[in-house]
């Protein structure tokens, strides 16, 4: 019976990156999207009061609404973040229990 | 004086036995709850039943909204949606707990949270001027169409009960996706 704890090692790392390469690409995404969102939302904004259709006080609820939704919006990208560290180190650790279940015979 | 001596020292295969047998115990103590499926927990598992919740509640008021624009704009009394915002107020209530209720949520908790915050704070709004202008219920709608997709964004990353990634990209790749 023999355990590489280098090769093991190499093994973790290896699994956590492929996982977190596909999951982190999502995480970035969601960010992008909601700065975009923000962005046309403000703009939205903006063009109603100068057509006219708000006054100042309605732009300033607004203002203050588009200030919650962006906290949800960052709220949503944690979510996204979580699940993805959550499951390279889920990744990780089947690939240690892996080689512990190889080196000691059980496979 | 006491001389050190070398202590006596077991033979060179007792000495291995002793070495296999301690590996053999490190292994199997490490070994156990890996093989019992212990994992790394940082969010709740996806709920199917969460995520229908999100999509009803967004039909409700996207309807609402649909539905008062529709109506000329002089006459949105506030008495004539009051029903309506009740509904979706104990919708958003429903949706609000179900989230609270489960541990690792706070995220998702933190949207359903807003939802309600702001639907309580529209419905204030339109009780005082008993009416709503276009171009408020405009912004309003979008708002909340893009609040409901973050919360539904948010449980879709969720991974399954058994600890696997959240959906695949692109489609939802689970139920609860009626609208």
């Amino acid at each position: 019976m023999s355990f590489d704890l280098q090769r093991t090692l190499e093994r973790m790392a290896q699994a956590a990156l492929k996982a977190a390469g596909k999951e982190s690409g999502r995480a970035t995404a969601a960010a992008r999207e909601v700065l975009e969102d923000q962005r046309q939302a403000l703009q939205a904004i903006a063009l109603a009061r100068l057509a006219n259709t708000i006054d100042d006080d309605e732009m300033r609820r607004q203002l203050d609404d588009e200030r919650l939704a962006f906290q949800a919006g960052l709220s949503m990208k944690k979510a996204i973040g979580k699940a993805a560290v959550q499951k390279a180190a889920n990744a990780a650790f089947e690939a240690l229990a892996k080689a512990i279940r190889e080196a000691a015979g059980i496979v | 004086m006491r001389t050190l001596r070398p202590s006596p020292r077991r033979s060179s295969p007792g000495r291995r036995l002793a070495a296999a047998a301690r590996s053999i115990s490190i292994l199997a103590v490490a070994a156990l709850p890996l093989s019992l499926g212990a994992c790394v927990h940082l969010i709740a598992p996806y709920d199917d039943l969460t995520q229908q919740a999100i999509f009803a509640a967004a039909r409700g008021v996207d309807q609402f909204y649909g539905e008062l624009l529709e109506a000329d704009a002089g006459k949105r009394p506030y008495a004539k949606f009051a029903e309506r915002y009740v509904q979706i107020d104990t919708d958003l209530r429903a949706l609000l707990l179900r989230n609270e209720v489960r541990p690792l949520n706070e995220d998702s908790t933190n949207i359903a949270r807003t939802l309600l915050t702001l639907w309580e704070e529209k419905k204030e709004q339109h009780r005082r001027r008993d009416g709503y202008p276009d171009g408020v219920a405009t912004l309003d709608r979008a708002r909340f169409a893009r609040l409901f997709k973050y919360a539904a964004r948010a449980e879709r990353a969720k991974p399954d009960e058994d600890g696997d990634g959240g959906a695949p990209s692109g489609g939802d790749g689970r139920g609860g996706g009626a609208r």
